[in-house]
Formats: C-alpha cells, sequence, structure tokens
C-alpha cells in the first residue's frame, strides 16, 4: 500500500502575477493548506493569481471547492485564478462538473501570464 | 486508523481523511481486476473517496472510534463498490442535480462531493439501516466494460 499521499505548494511571481504551484495530491486532507495560501495572498491584496498544476497528479472535490470558495471575490478586485497545465486526468475531474465553462485553463504559464496582460 | 485488507475488501477502523489515499489503492487495483482502464478505475476510486469524505466529515463528525468497510464484487452487469458506514443515514440520491452556476455565485465550497459521485456512477444505491441490519450501506455500482 502507498504511504499517506504527498501535497506540496511553491510560491513565486511573475512582475505582479503570483504563481502557486501545486505538487502531488489536492484532496480533503490537503485542501486547507492551498485555501490558506490563497486568503494570505488576498489579505495582501494580491489578486491575480496563477495555478502551477504540471506536478498536480490528484484533485478531489474538495480541491476544486477551495477555487469556488474565492473566485468571484477574487475577481471584485480586479483579479482572476487562471489555471495551468494540468494534467489530462487532473483536467477532466475539472471537466465532471463543468469546471472550464466557470474558470480560464490554459496550457502553458506563459499563455495564463498573456491573459492578465492588457490588451 | 487500522487498515485492514481481506481478497475484495478493506476495513477502516478509526478512519482518518489523511489516510483515504490507502482505499483509493484499494479500489484502483479492484476496478482494474474487473477490466475498467486506469482512469476508469481512478474515477471509481474518486467517486469512492469523495463518499468516505462525506461519512468521516458530516456523519461521523471525525469520530475516530467508528468504522468504514468496504467491499468490491459484481452485481450483474455491474461492478460494485459497496460501503458500509455506522452514522446517521444519510441517502445521496436525496440531494437534486448541481447547480454549479449557483454554487459559484453562493461562493461555497462544499456540496461538490455527491455530484462528482453522481457523475462518475451509473448508479447509486441507498440502504440505511434498520433493526435487522446495523449499517447503511451505500452500493456505488459501474456498468463492467464489454470487453
Amino acid at each position: 500500500m502507498n504511504q499517506t499521499n504527498k501535497f506540496e505548494i511553491q510560491l513565486s511571481s511573475i512582475s505582479n502575477i503570483e504563481i502557486i504551484s501545486l505538487n502531488g495530491y489536492l484532496d480533503a486532507h490537503t485542501a486547507p493548506q492551498l485555501e490558506k495560501i490563497i486568503q494570505d495572498l488576498m489579505q495582501n491584496n494580491k489578486y491575480k493569481i496563477i495555478v502551477d498544476m504540471k506536478n498536480l497528479d490528484y484533485i478531489s472535490s474538495a480541491g476544486l471547492g477551495v477555487f469556488m470558495a474565492f473566485i468571484e471575490e477574487i475577481r471584485d478586485n480586479g483579479g482572476d485564478i487562471k489555471l495551468a497545465e494540468l494534467k489530462p486526468k487532473v483536467y477532466k475531474v475539472f471537466d465532471l462538473l463543468g469546471f472550464p465553462i466557470l474558470f480560464k485553463i490554459l496550457p502553458t504559464i506563459d499563455e495564463a501570464v498573456k491573459q492578465f496582460e492588457p490588451n | 486508523m487500522i487498515i485492514k485488507i481481506k481478497y475484495n475488501a478493506i476495513i477502516c477502523k478509526g478512519c482518518r481523511i489523511d489516510e483515504l489515499s490507502k482505499i483509493r489503492t484499494f479500489i484502483i487495483k479492484q476496478a482494474i481486476q474487473y477490466g475498467f482502464t486506469d482512469d476508469e478505475a481512478q474515477f471509481i476510486a474518486l467517486a469512492t473517496e469523495e463518499a468516505c469524505t462525506n461519512i468521516i466529515k458530516y456523519s461521523y463528525k471525525f469520530d475516530q472510534t467508528k468504522d468504514i468497510e468496504i467491499v468490491t464484487y459484481k452485481l450483474n452487469e455491474f461492478f460494485v463498490v459497496e460501503i458500509n458506514d455506522e452514522g446517521k443515514p444519510f441517502d445521496p440520491n436525496q440531494i437534486d442535480k448541481i447547480d454549479i452556476n449557483k454554487i459559484f455565485r453562493e461562493r461555497k465550497r462544499g456540496g461538490l462531493g455527491i455530484p462528482i459521485i453522481k457523475k462518475i456512477m451509473d448508479e447509486i444505491e441507498y440502504l440505511p439501516a434498520e433493526s435487522n441490519k446495523k449499517k447503511n450501506s451505500l452500493l456505488l455500482k459501474k456498468l463492467i466494460p464489454s470487453n
């Protein structure tokens, strides 16, 4: 049997955009860690967020729920949460509930950054 | 938490959310044996995890003296994941179809588990505990691939 699945979060930024990089398993046990990171960013008036999911192996409804909880407040403040580099198996979970209509999902971080640039 | 695995059954004594990955691994192995692809097996494991998370959070309220027992088997054309618990009965079939835009507007972070289970599984049957049956049983059914 596997050990408890790991989960790690790394923060970085490109100009005024915050990049949250997720690694491992985002489920009911680990989702509060992501929730805290997003809350901290919002408290510091950082509302332009890209979530880098290239190393995310698993997401459950608790992970989806974190994005649902904050997205509207973030957009009300002129920002957004854009999701980038999802593995196909992670994308399929987002797709189950129609999330691609609600969230901008981009193939690369660069394309997600461009979405924040003024036209 | 103590996990006991016996062929097609897993008993989780004092089940904790941080160890549900063990149930996930068990279900994936079982589903693959019945001919599901890796992706399908992972989805069935996700549905099982969502059901167990709901039991631990809402029915047991994190009470670690309670157990969850999961049995997998074939019933007619279905692969069945039977989840037995000793909490307050709750039939997920009572939950209406999800309105994702409503959850979005209301800034809710919960309520997505049952919609995920319903999207993944083909049939859901719920048998609440009765006088001659101590545990609630949730049967998550998925049609077994024909080839």
